[in-house]
């Protein structure tokens, strides 16, 4: 579905991505891991456009994506739940959900999807009307990931949803991700808790320093003596 | 209450609500855009010079030929921002201090005051419309029928503004922008486009204004000057980016300006509404309606 091939990136003259390979299937949660700075949150916004490459090819469904700006690849069906959440603070609860079903094909079905997200999370809907910087982190986090499905993604990239969060809220986030994953949406997460975020996910790549230096399955991962060493502390 | 002082303070509130409408145009701009529009007086003046030679040329009433005014500035602002701005806030884009889209909107001022000048010289000109001069008596009260229409019709202008901002998917899209632009885009929202939009909507609203002035205030190449430094303080009272913040700024620098004529001198009211505004400053430095974390 989504396939990343030989990507570089570069902020102004500092090499942040070097020769990134990584592609992910239809109904797949492929993780990306690393430490601060590694890179992650770099790929997440070349995919969505916000960060142009200096080389390298991003192919969505057989379609170049690498060229477009984030608008246009929103309308091609790959959506985010941003880094921080990025909510719009100034905007009720709904107004926001409504923001996420913005491109076209989304548009007709926003009714249904907004009765999908409520149904999924009912604590936004009993707070619809409500300004969204009124919200607790948790709530602010619910609502950037029932935004995103309001663009009823066929792609949906995940940036650090457990940032900030108590430990029993991102427990619930990463059980929600795996939800709608098991309800079919191919989801491409970066995340820094690595042992929940491996656990959870099909297959994953580690990042270090801007370069893959470890791929596989999610199990075979947590499994890796290097693994354990550098990012759990065993 | 003697009849002056009444007829003061109905006066201040018709030319405050005119102020704060005219001040709206530049806290959109601000508020969506972020591009503080030093152009904003040069665009009410070029708003008057529109409402003017319309009625000098075809006499159709200044208020009806809005109908024409309004797409015609809207076209303007957005054809500015599409062709102008747009390409220095791209790259600008990263800039924590965007200097170079400053420098544009000043330099299009001195270049529109110029154009005017040049075309149509110095002098003031004052439109004879049916409207001019008319009175309308309220008890013993006198009030100027076209700073009563101006003030209605700022007021409609304002609803109609609020509705498109809050019901429709565009106007949502359009704060959306304002609030958190990046992450707009990721929606799917064409940011770019939002910009023109924005700017041609704030810079007709602005022609609005000028259009409405015309009836009772003379047209000349450097009139937006008077209005700018008026609008910059309302918006900053009020809140940059804040709709109801630049109407109550309005209201509040149009009654000083009034009422304070009661007592002192003109030139002394200017400065007490910098007094308070430096006061406002001072004490809520994100103006009546702002938010602090929007800086």
């Amino acid at each position: 579905m989504l396939e990343v091939l030989n990507l570089s990136v570069k902020y102004g003259d500092l090499q942040v991505l070097f020769d990134i390979n990584l592609s992910v299937r239809d109904g797949e949660i492929v993780s990306i891991i690393g430490a601060n700075g590694a890179g992650k949150t770099t790929i997440i916004k070349t995919i969505s456009g916000l960060v142009k490459s200096v080389s390298g090819e991003i192919r969505f469904l057989g379609k170049r994506l690498d060229k477009l700006p984030p608008h246009l690849v929103a309308e091609m069906g790959v959506m985010q739940v941003p880094e921080g959440r990025g909510i719009f603070p100034l905007l009720t609860v709904q107004e926001n959900l409504e923001m996420g079903a913005y491109v076209p094909s989304a548009r007709k079905q926003m009714r249904e999807s907004m009765k999908k997200v409520f149904e999924m999370f009912p604590r936004l809907e009993e707070r619809k009307s409500q300004l969204a910087r009124t919200l607790s982190g948790g709530e602010q986090q619910m609502l950037a990931i029932g935004r995103a499905l309001m663009g009823r993604p066929k792609l949906l990239l995940v940036d650090e949803p457990s940032l900030g969060l108590a430990p029993i809220l991102a427990r619930e986030v990463f059980q929600t991700i795996k939800s709608l994953n098991s309800q079919g949406t191919t989801i491409l997460l970066v995340e820094q808790d690595v042992r929940q975020s491996l656990a959870l996910c099909h297959r994953g790549y580690v990042l270090e320093n801007g370069r893959i230096v470890l791929e596989g399955t999610g199990s075979a991962l947590l499994g890796d003596e290097r693994i354990k060493r550098a990012y759990l502390g065993l | 209450m003697s009849v002056a002082m009444k007829e003061s303070i109905f006066n201040g509130l018709l030319m405050g609500g005119v102020y704060g409408f005219m001040a709206l145009g530049l806290t959109l701009i601000f508020g969506i855009v972020k591009v503080i529009n030093f152009a904003h007086g040069s665009f009410i003046m070029v708003g008057m010079f529109t409402g003017y030679w319309f009625w000098v040329l075809t006499h159709i009433d200044p208020y009806l030929s809005l109908l024409i005014i309004v797409p015609l500035l809207f076209l303007l602002g957005y054809q500015v921002q599409n062709v102008l701005i747009k390409p220095v806030l791209k790259s600008e884009a990263e800039v924590r201090e965007p200097i170079g889209i400053l420098v544009l909107t000043a330099g299009l001022w001195l270049f529109l005051d110029n154009l005017a000048l040049l075309l149509f010289g110095p002098n003031f000109r004052t439109a004879e419309t049916p409207y001019t001069g008319q009175m309308f008596k309220a008890g013993d009260v006198l009030i100027s029928a076209p700073k009563l229409y101006a003030f209605l019709i700022s007021l409609a202008t304002t609803g109609i503004l609020y509705i498109l901002l809050k019901k429709t998917l565009l106007g949502k899209a359009i704060r959306a922008t304002g609030q958190n632009r990046q992450v707009a885009s990721l929606m799917g929202v064409d940011i770019y486009k939002i910009y023109n939009i924005s700017f041609g909507l704030g810079v007709a609203l602005t022609g609005v204004t000028g259009a409405l002035l015309v009836p009772f205030y003379p047209v000349y190449p450097n009139v937006g000057f008077v209005f700018d430094i008026r609008a910059f303080m309302i918006v900053v009272l009020g809140g940059l980016g804040s709709i109801p913040g630049a109407l109550l700024g309005g209201l509040i620098v149009g009654l000083i300006e009034s009422v304070g004529a009661q007592f002192m001198a003109t030139s002394w009211t200017a400065g007490l509404i910098f007094v308070i505004f430096l006061l406002v400053l001072y004490l809520r430095p994100e103006g009546m309606f702002g938010f602090k974390e929007e800086w």
